[in-house]
Parts: C-alpha cells; structure tokens; sequence
C-alpha cells in the first residue's frame, strides 16, 4: 500500500467529515437517543476512521458512505455497551430528547417515538434502509448479517412499528 | 430512494418514480419524521474541531469492549435440543406449509399486492414548461379514463399550494423539477417537486382529478430541508474549489448562497438593520485587541440563520485564529464568539485565549 503524507490523510478526514458528518451524527443521535452520547460517538466515528484512511485513499473501500455508517454503528454498540450509557436512562419520552424541531405533525411523531423504542437490532436496520438508503444488501454487510436475517429484522420492524402506532 | 424501499414495503405497496407516491408510505413518513426532528443536528465546527485535534495529538478513540464469547453449549445439550424441540418443530412447519400449498391450490389466489396504479406521467423541469404527458407502455388502457383536470391545471394547484405551505424565501418553485403522476384507479394526480440542487429537498401534493383539490401534501418543512450534500458532485466541487475548502473563509454572500442550496439555509446574508459581517467582526476584534493585542490575527464569521438554532434569532459567530487559515484547519482551537446579529450584544464565547489570563467575560463586559 502507497504510504500517504499527514496532509493528504487529514484532507481526507474533512472531506469525509464534510461529506458525511451530518448523517453520522444524526444516526447517531436516533441511535443513542443522547445528543451529548451521538457527539463524543460521531467524534470517535471519524477518530476510528482516520486511523484506517490509508484504505481509503488507496481505493480499497468499495462504499465509502457504508464504511463509514459501519464505524458510526459499530462505535454506538460500544458506547450502548459501556457503563456509562447503560446507568443514563434511555427510557425518556422524545420530548425530551434535545431536538430543536420536533415533528409538525402527531402522527410523525408517534412514528418517530415507535423507531427510537425499537430494540437495537431492529432499530439500527430500520436507520440504515430507511433514514441513510441503504438497499438490504448493504445494510447485511454494514451489520455484519446475511440478506436473510436483514430482510427477517426489517419484517419485524415493521410490523412493531406498525403495532406502535395502532396503539398509540 | 423510493426505488430501493419498495423492495420491503409491506402489504405490496410500490413507490418510484412512475408509481404513485402518496405521503402515507412507510418510507416516506419514517424520513420525514427523523428529518423534521434531527435537521438541526449538526456535525459543527467545534466536532470537527476536536476530531482534527485528537487526530493531531494521536488520542485514539474511546477503547471497544471486547464481545464477551457466550458458553458454548456441550455436544450432549445440543444433541437433545435438537430432538427434543427444533426437529419436531420443523416436521410442524413444514406440514403447515403444505397444508397451506393445499388451501391456496383449492381455491383462488388471493392476490396479496395490489396491481401497479394505471398511470400517467409527465416531467417538467421548471413550471409553466410542461412537457404533454406520455403514457407508459403498460398503461394503454389509460386512453378510457382521463382525468377532468389538466396535467397543467395539476402542476398550476400544486404550485399554488407549495407557495402557500412551503417557505418561498429559501426556493422558489422554479428550483425544483415537476414530475406528475396521474392514478387513474384512484383519480388522483401526484404532483412532486425535487430540488434542482440534488439536495433531497421535495414536495409532493396530492389532488383529485377530478375536482383539483388538495387532498394532501407532504411535510412543507422537507421542501427547504436539505437531506443530503453530495460534495464529490462537480457542482459542489466547483465551489470549494473556487473559494477554497473551509466554508467559513468565503465571503458572505457566496456562505449564504451555498448554504442556501445545499444546508438549509442555516447561514444567510445579514438583512436590513443587523449588523454587517464586518461590523460583527469589529465588535469582536476591538475589545481583544485592546486588552489581549496581537493574539489573533485573523477573524472570519458566519451569519447563523433562525434556522440554525431553531430559535427566532439569527446570532453571527466570529472565529478568531492567530493566524490566517486556509484550506487546513490550525490545530489550535479557535476562539469563537457568539453575538445577536441585530444588537451586536456577545451571548457566548468558547475556547480561551492563549497565553493569556485575561478574563474574556471581562474583556467582552459579560456577567
């Protein structure tokens, strides 16, 4: 692999950051449910990933926009992990959460409230295919799944969201 | 987008662009839900600040745990969960299957997805240059059942109705593109509006063909709310190569007109009876330079939008560095000061100034 100077690596870094960082940080935000938790994980995101830029800018990623939604998940699944985020209480109504603007309308945000109680799992799918666009196929791979248990989740995702929202 | 979500809508429902899009698909509303709540949010000048900081100073990132690897369960244990519980279960499974291949043969198919909308479709790239609508090859039979109203009249109601709900300061109709769909087993048009810019902005109106009038439109909010910048795009290239990679160094104008196209605009140009960029910056560089002098050297601002904070004033932030950036962000943090675009009064401050004690609450006559 062709070595790369610190400028040429940091450029890439706020190419990303430029081109990414607000998707990241709102994956994040949906994912954690904590604005202050999905900055320190969005920073991480980029931190980890300038630390594997040099695959990068030799072209070995294949879908730069999927690496870095990778990271981005991956670092929410530690941060979910460690002791910290699990002694904050996550169960907070989204009114709560510090959104400037929270949907107009009450149907919008019953469905918004119905994504952030999805377990995990089925949340960060539900992230990836609907919010970032990804296809299936690319939400496996970024998970870490097969297609089958991507397209099995998304199912009962939707059917939870749909129950959710009958309900409320 | 639409294309690739139809593949996992439930119930059959399709979306795409010659399909009919109503705002009540699945898809659809979870975007707009999530895009109404977090377009605020931000990846900001102090994230970037930070990661180029820890990046420089070679702090990792915050260490993972490793997973803890669950007990393998013992061959025995596997062994008499097999028998005792999976393979039953399946022999079940399958035997509801055929059962179900039995019911399903004997009578008629049920049909779970619905056809695919009759359509009719029409694309314009700006209003008023309507293009006679064409109809797809598999909707011949559409020649029995035209609307009542005229793709025309469709595209003139839905303009009417974008420029009743949608903020027209940020785009006006002309920057979108009109793509009309007409549903001829429901008698609706759907008309939908997409940014010129490639940013995600969209409006979609649906009216009936046969009276014009709106039964629904999407989210006004989405119709200025930028869902995505493309900056390997030429379009977006040509900018930050003409006026260099950090948004903050270019002119005002040229800020509020990129911002205005691809962020929202959530920086804008400063209106009548606010202050100037330069008198913003004045505001700044006087009162540090007279008690901290020859600290910074140089001193770059944005006009923050109500937009931007979601709040209903706009407050410009003056960056102040030793010295003059450009396309590389120094590693030291900036001292950025926060001031009301209209009284010019500082509301905040973060960062300090180096080398220095001075009490910026002091220099800025802050309580």
């Amino acid at each position: 692999m062709p070595s790369y100077t610190q400028e040429e690596r940091e450029q890439a870094l706020i190419r990303l950051m430029q081109t990414y960082g607000d998707s990241v940080k709102r994956l994040c935000c949906m994912y954690l449910r904590e604005l202050g938790a999905a900055e320190d994980a969005a920073q991480d995101t980029f931190i980890k990933a300038f630390s594997h830029i040099d695959a990068l800018l030799a072209g070995d990623v294949r879908n730069e926009k999927a690496w870095i939604m990778r990271i981005a998940i991956n670092t929410c699944k530690d941060l979910l992990r460690s002791s910290w985020l699990r002694r904050f209480d996550r169960r907070r109504s989204i009114d709560e959460l510090p959104l400037s603007a929270l949907p107009d309308h009450e149907d919008n945000l019953a469905l918004m409230q119905a994504v952030c109680a999805l377990p995990p799992n089925l949340k960060e799918l539900v992230l990836l295919h609907y919010y970032q666009d990804f296809n299936l196929r690319t939400c496996a791979h970024i998970l870490g799944i097969s297609s089958a248990t991507a397209s099995r989740r998304l199912q009962q995702a939707q059917q939870k969201l749909r129950h959710e929202l009958e309900r409320s | 987008m639409n294309r690739r979500l139809s593949s996992s809508l439930p119930h059959g429902q399709k979306t795409g662009k010659n399909s009919f899009l109503t705002p009540n698909d699945d898809s659809l509303r979870i975007r707009q839900s999530i895009e109404e709540s977090l377009y605020t949010v931000r990846f900001n000048a102090h994230d970037m600040h930070a990661v180029m900081r820890a990046v420089k100073t070679g702090r990792k990132a915050a260490p993972s745990r490793k997973k803890r690897r669950m007990i393998r369960a013992d061959l025995v244990f596997t062994l008499s969960f097999m028998i005792m519980i999976a393979l039953p279960l399946t022999l079940y499974v399958i035997r509801s299957k055929e059962n179900l291949t039995t019911i399903v043969l004997n009578n008629n198919p049920v049909t779970v997805s619905p056809q695919p909308a009759s359509q009719l479709s029409s694309n314009t790239t700006h209003a008023g240059q309507g293009v006679e609508p064409t109809a797809q090859p598999e909707h011949e039979q559409l020649t029995s059942a035209s609307p009542d109203l005229a793709h025309s009249e469709a595209v003139r109601i839905a303009r009417e109705c974008f420029e009743t709900q949608c903020d027209t300061t940020i785009f006006t109709f002309e920057e979108y593109t009109v793509t009309t769909t007409y549903n001829d087993q429901r008698d609706q048009y759907a008309v939908s509006l997409e940014s010129i810019y490639d940013n995600g902005c969209s409006f979609t109106v649906i009216l009936s063909g046969e009276t014009g009038s709106v039964i629904q439109y999407s989210s006004p909010k989405l119709a200025t709310v930028p869902t995505r910048i493309n900056n390997d795009s030429p379009e977006i290239g040509a900018w930050f190569d003409q006026h260099g990679k950090l948004l903050i160094t270019w002119p005002q104008d040229v800020q509020a007109e990129f911002s205005r196209r691809y962020q929202g605009a959530t920086i804008r140009a400063a209106k009548g009876g606010e202050l100037t960029a330069e008198a913003a910056i004045a505001t700044v560089r006087v009162p540090i330079e007279s008690n901290a002098p020859g600290v910074f050297s140089a001193y770059y601002c944005a006009l923050y939008s109500e937009r931007a904070s979601g709040s209903a004033r706009a407050a410009y932030q003056v960056y102040c560095y030793a010295q003059e950036i450009t396309d590389i962000l120094p590693d030291e943090e900036p001292l950025v000061v926060t001031l009301d675009a209209q009284t010019g009064a500082i509301l905040s401050y973060s960062g300090n100034l180096p080398e220095s004690d001075l009490d910026l609450a002091a220099v800025f006559h802050m309580r």
